[in-house]
């Protein structure tokens, strides 16, 4: 494919890292290595209620059609430029306007005049994206959201690992691992409470950097309180990459369970390229998407004592883990998830 | 840190950006650029960029550092203004009758939205400074005064000197602002007098127009053309190693060139019209600065190669001068940050 | 389905848009809306005793423009061509655009108190003037206001557009100033005939030769009170029959005015009565045979006074443009706009041969008025208006502030820049 002039736009809170920025940035690097020039802009953008349609507006007002062959676009309101090759990778939607309407996250209250301001805003996204040369999302749960508010059909397109080839699958241990940002979101203290129930030894490893020290401090303390410090092992700070693909290399499973994700999330993705299954639970979101019931993870009850069996079983059955270990790293393929597929997509 | 960015192109400013971002991270505190695509063409679009900035929000900073315009319209309660140069093309530019703003009343109602924008924002700015050249202008054209403040050199530490090779350095942009031609024609009044010209060149006629011009001149035998962005490392290597600097640019505010010289203890040949960096290099002091002629340049190369130790006393000067004003990162961190 | 309103108007018993008020608001809630009434007065007009409802009553300067917006389902406000009663509506719609009801179309005396309380004073007046008519509106060392001068003031600086570009849907109740409005406002514009209650008033008399001619209310030259005093001096006739009274205040300059004027037609002089109350409105109006409800130039966009007329089902004589001209000849007695009195004269001679037709005439008035301006008909195609403005008003308020961010590059609002950019917003909602 001849070399293209590539714009990556997306929105950006300052000094807030994570998933909506790794996308982004290993897409750079990849598209770099086929020979694109590729330039990654990140634009400040607030979701506040009172500004949010001026900033749709100057999003739009940008002028990125004599920079760039294609624009690909990430977080709201990057979608709402204009560029004559407009390829979408629309990772979420402003959810407290739309999912999350009329929830405990929303601060609006619900009158006809917020709602007037959040169809505008329906309005005002349906219309950019429905404009886009190509609308990706990177999940069904995303791509169910776009049909039922904006009634467009997103394709799913799963995003990569950056290094797939860092991950390697070593002799399966007894340790349950959890690798990702601990905080309530993500459920670690689930995890640990489940620690209480089980009846094997299987153990559980939690890695990486607590946002919150309340939050990891409640970790520690259930640990202490009811005696598990032989079985479950916090390890507090920046996990590289290195270390991350060791922990799972040598692990039993892999454990994934946050609350109502839009995806299935990268530790899940890094763990089938280990080789392990993962254990997820049913209010989760996008991880199902993923993992399918005993054939290459499971699926339970987000309850301490459900968690607990399914750890159990996954000791008890060690083929079956093992089994269902490699049959995650098979549905990585199956579902095309792989930087060649997703480019030759995103160039469409 | 906010700053503009041209898509693809990356220079001094961006340079300067990303390493203010890196020593504010190296004194503990958490930095992040962000650089918002900027297009300056056609002028009517000028209304449209300010109106962007304008209608962008930030959150979870204590603190902005805003560079460029139009970036430091976009709001935000606690900013701080480094101006390394407003937008030229609206004052001193289109009085020189240089700028791509018409000269029409469709021009002046641009170029007063430009001002009207500008005052708002360095009036409501917790604290203003600037660059030299950029001061001065807002002195001149906004009666605003700001506190210099030179961007300090992103890595003193790769210009140590050392010995000197006998030639002329012209390092930097290569373009026709520069006038990197009117060395060439000066060294056909410096008889064995070498040049090397490093450079990334603004477009791509510019190598062949120059080897042209060498030939003309009859000079071709004393130039070599390196004419490529160099990394820092090569760069440095050759400021440690040549008998002078050449810089003589149309009144740019630039001074980055001759602060390396200076770092690297060699001295500085410059012109009368060159702008900014009239400001820290003296003739006779710590460099030569003639008039923009072949004639006159051309002796000063001569007069540099001809007289090492002349040329190694004046570039010790500028060493000093440059110790002497403790242009420092940490001096200008604890002043953005005051 | 139930809303929670916020009505924003006076809510004085001295005020007809007060009484208009509490008229719709009373249909709101009989309607099982929940309805907050604001009180827009200022200064002093806000010690009036308040009007009795079965609803909240705030005072609008206890709320911010932002917490209406957000706590609502809909915003009404009244608007009105007077600063006590209207002032603290002004600040408010820039940040709550929302569904506006124009009573007055020229709102020049609001934009003069308005100025002169916010201590802007006249340098912002005219600013204000420069940038929405041009320099050529307000010549300088002429006063902004002059109680002669309305004719004038309505074509070169009514001050409409200061606050129709504010409003996310407006509501008039004549056509006459629905093209102006229509350009200035973003939002729909919707002409509806006024609502108001029935006036109550004893029933007529057939006459007994005599007539009892009266013009009811606030009385200004655009009464045209002159041209009545001409017909009747025109015509020994009505000379001798006919009597003209002033039920209601009249500026001491115009009752100067149409006394002289008496005198040198060799008539008597009007009537005058003075402010009256309702009750002692109605009292007078026993003895009312015909109604003078001549107006020229129009400056109101709807007449309450002339509904009071038609409810009071007596004969009544209009100047045949702007809001009158929407009722129809069968109903009442045409006149020529700008020279009444030989229409008037007709129509009172007619009056007098034919009593029954003329009170025919006066039947049909009050069929059709409670036919038409009936609260229920009116909150009817209110609540449509209101939706429409509420969808609206999103788009309208972003538009409002990208204009400001212009307005403060000192851009001209007609700049082709502000085009453009503002195009942009609205091409963003389009699909």
């Amino acid at each position: 494919m001849t070399p293209q002039r590539i714009g990556l736009i997306s929105s950006a809170v300052p000094l807030i890292f994570g998933g909506g920025r790794f996308i982004v940035e290993w897409l750079e690097e990849k598209l770099r290595d086929r020979g694109h020039s590729v330039e990654t802009i990140y634009i400040p953008a607030v979701y506040d209620p009172d500004s949010v349609i001026e900033q749709m507006a100057a999003f739009r007002l940008m002028d990125l059609d004599p920079h760039f062959d294609r624009a690909i676009t990430f977080r709201p309101p990057s979608h709402m430029v204009k560029h004559r090759r407009k390829v979408c990778w629309f990772i979420h939607h402003i959810r407290t306007f739309y999912d999350l309407w009329d929830s405990e996250y929303c601060d609006l209250p619900n009158t006809a005049q917020t709602r007037a301001l959040r169809d505008t805003i329906w309005r005002a996204d349906t219309a950019a994206l429905a404009s886009a040369h190509r609308l990706f999302t990177n999940s069904r749960v995303v791509a169910d959201r776009l049909r039922r508010f904006n009634r467009l059909e997103g394709e799913v397109l799963y995003p990569p690992v950056m290094h797939p080839e860092a991950f390697r699958s070593e002799a399966y241990g007894d340790e349950i691992v959890c690798v990702c940002r601990m905080e309530g979101h993500k459920r670690q203290h689930l995890l640990v409470e489940a620690m209480r129930y089980v009846q094997t030894p299987v153990r559980l490893r939690l890695c990486g950097l607590a946002s919150n020290p309340a939050y990891l401090g409640e970790l520690h303390r259930t640990i202490t309180q009811h005696n598990l410090a032989e079985r479950a092992t916090i390890e507090h700070r920046w996990i590289s990459e290195e270390e991350k693909a060791d922990r799972l290399a040598r692990s039993l499973a892999a454990a994934y369970i946050p609350f109502d994700e839009d995806s299935y999330g990268y530790p899940t993705l890094e763990a089938a390229h280990a080789k392990r299954c993962t254990v997820t639970v049913s209010d989760s979101g996008g991880v199902p998407e993923f993992v399918e019931q005993g054939r290459n993870g499971l699926i339970v009850e987000p309850q301490p004592e459900a968690l607990a069996d399914a750890f159990d079983r996954l000791y008890r059955d060690r083929n079956g883990t093992i089994t269902m270990g490699e049959a995650a790293e098979m549905r990585v393929r199956e579902l095309g998830i792989n930087w060649d597929a997703v480019i030759a997509r995103l160039l469409s | 840190m906010l700053s503009n960015r041209v898509p693809y192109i990356r220079g001094r400013a961006e340079e300067l950006s990303f390493n203010l971002v890196r020593q504010l991270q190296e004194a503990g505190h958490q930095a992040e650029e962000m650089r918002i695509p900027f297009s300056w063409s056609p002028t009517e679009r000028l209304i449209e960029e300010m109106v962007i900035a304008r209608s962008l929000r930030l959150t979870n900073v204590d603190r902005v550092i805003a560079l460029k315009f139009p970036a430091y319209l976009i709001p935000h309660d606690n900013q701080v203004i480094w101006l390394l140069h407003q937008f030229r093309q609206a004052y001193d530019l289109f009085d020189a009758g240089q700028s791509h703003i018409e000269r029409s009343p469709r021009g002046e109602a641009i170029r007063a939205a430009i001002r009207a924008a500008d005052e708002d924002a360095f009036r409501s700015a917790r604290a203003l400074y600037a660059t030299p050249g950029a001061a001065k202008r807002l002195d001149r054209y906004h009666d605003l005064h700001a506190h210099v403040l030179f961007a300090p050199l992103n890595d003193p530490e790769l210009f140590s000197g050392g010995d000197d090779g006998g030639f002329i350095l012209a390092a930097g942009r290569v373009g026709h602002a520069e006038r990197q031609g009117l060395l060439i024609e000066a060294l056909a009044h410096a008889p064995g007098v070498r040049l090397r010209v490093a450079g990334p060149p603004d477009d791509a006629a510019m190598p062949g127009a120059l080897q042209a011009l060498a030939e003309r001149c009859g000079v071709a035998d004393r130039v070599i053309f390196d004419l490529r962005f160099l990394p820092r490392e090569e760069l440095a290597a050759l400021v440690n190693e040549c008998t002078a600097s050449a810089y003589i640019p149309f009144d740019e505010d630039s001074v980055g060139y001759a602060m390396e010289a200076f770092q690297a203890g060699k001295p500085v040949i410059t012109s009368t019209d060159s702008g900014g960096v009239l400001d820290i290099v003296q003739d006779g002091e710590t460099g030569l600065v003639t008039a923009p002629r072949p004639e006159t340049l051309g002796q000063a190369m001569a007069r540099m190669i001809a007289d090492r130790s002349r040329a190694a006393c004046l570039g010790a000067a500028g060493r000093s001068l440059l110790a002497a004003h403790n242009i420092t990162w940490p001096k200008a961190l604890e002043r953005l940050l005051g | 389905m139930k809303m929670r309103l916020a009505w924003l108007g006076p809510w004085n018993s001295r005020s007809t848009i007060a009484s208009f008020g509490r008229l719709v608001v009373s249909e709101l809630l009989a309607r099982n809306h929940d309805v907050t009434v604001f009180r827009t007065e200022t200064g002093s007009a806000l010690n009036e005793p308040s009007l009795p409802i079965r609803a909240r009553l705030e005072d609008l300067h206890a709320i911010d423009g932002h917490t209406l917006n957000r706590s609502f389902d809909g915003v009404i406000a009244n608007i009105g061509d007077h600063h006590p009663l209207h002032g603290s509506v002004v600040n408010v719609l820039e940040q709550c655009p929302c569904l506006v009801i124009f009573h007055d179309g020229m709102i020049a005396n609001l934009a003069a108190g308005w100025a002169h309380e916010a201590a802007a004073g006249e340098n912002s007046l005219r600013t204000l003037v420069r940038k929405i008519y041009g320099g050529e509106a307000w010549v300088d060392g002429t006063p902004f206001l002059h109680w002669s001068q309305t004719q004038m003031q309505a074509a070169t600086r009514p001050m409409t557009e200061w606050l129709t570009p504010l409003a996310a849907g407006i509501v008039t109740h004549s056509a006459f100033w629905a093209p102006r409005m229509r350009a200035a406002c973003s939002g729909r514009v919707d002409v509806l005939p006024l609502a108001l209650a029935d006036s109550e008033m004893p029933p007529p008399r057939t006459h007994q030769g005599r007539l009892v001619i009266a013009t009811i209310g606030h009385v200004n030259p655009n009464n045209r009170a002159d041209q009545v005093l001409l017909a009747i001096a025109s015509d020994t006739v009505l000379r001798a029959r006919c009597e003209y009274r002033l039920l209601g205040h009249v500026e001491g300059p115009e009752q100067e005015r149409l006394e002289h004027l008496s005198t040198d037609l060799g008539i008597p002089p009007p009537r005058f009565t003075g402010y009256l109350s309702d009750a002692a409105l109605r009292a007078e109006m026993a003895e009312v045979d015909v109604i003078s409800c001549l107006r020229h130039p129009v400056v109101e966009a709807g007449s309450a006074s002339l509904v009071t007329a038609m409810y009071a089902a007596r004969p009544t004589l209009v100047s045949w443009y702007g809001v009158y001209a929407e009722v129809p000849e069968y109903a009442v007695y045409h006149c020529t706009p700008g020279q009444e009195a030989v229409d008037v004269a007709a129509h009172l001679r007619a009056i007098l041969a034919e009593p029954a037709a003329a009170l025919t005439m006066g039947q049909r008035a009050r069929a059709r008025a409670l036919q038409v301006h009936s609260a229920n008909n009116y909150v009817d195609r209110l609540l449509p208006a209101l939706a429409a403005a509420t969808e609206a008003a999103p788009a309208i308020a972003a538009a409002h502030r990208l204009g400001k961010v212009l307005g403060r590059f000192e851009i001209d609002p007609n700049d082709p820049a502000v085009t453009r950019i503002v195009g942009n917003l609205s091409n963003m909602l389009v699909s």
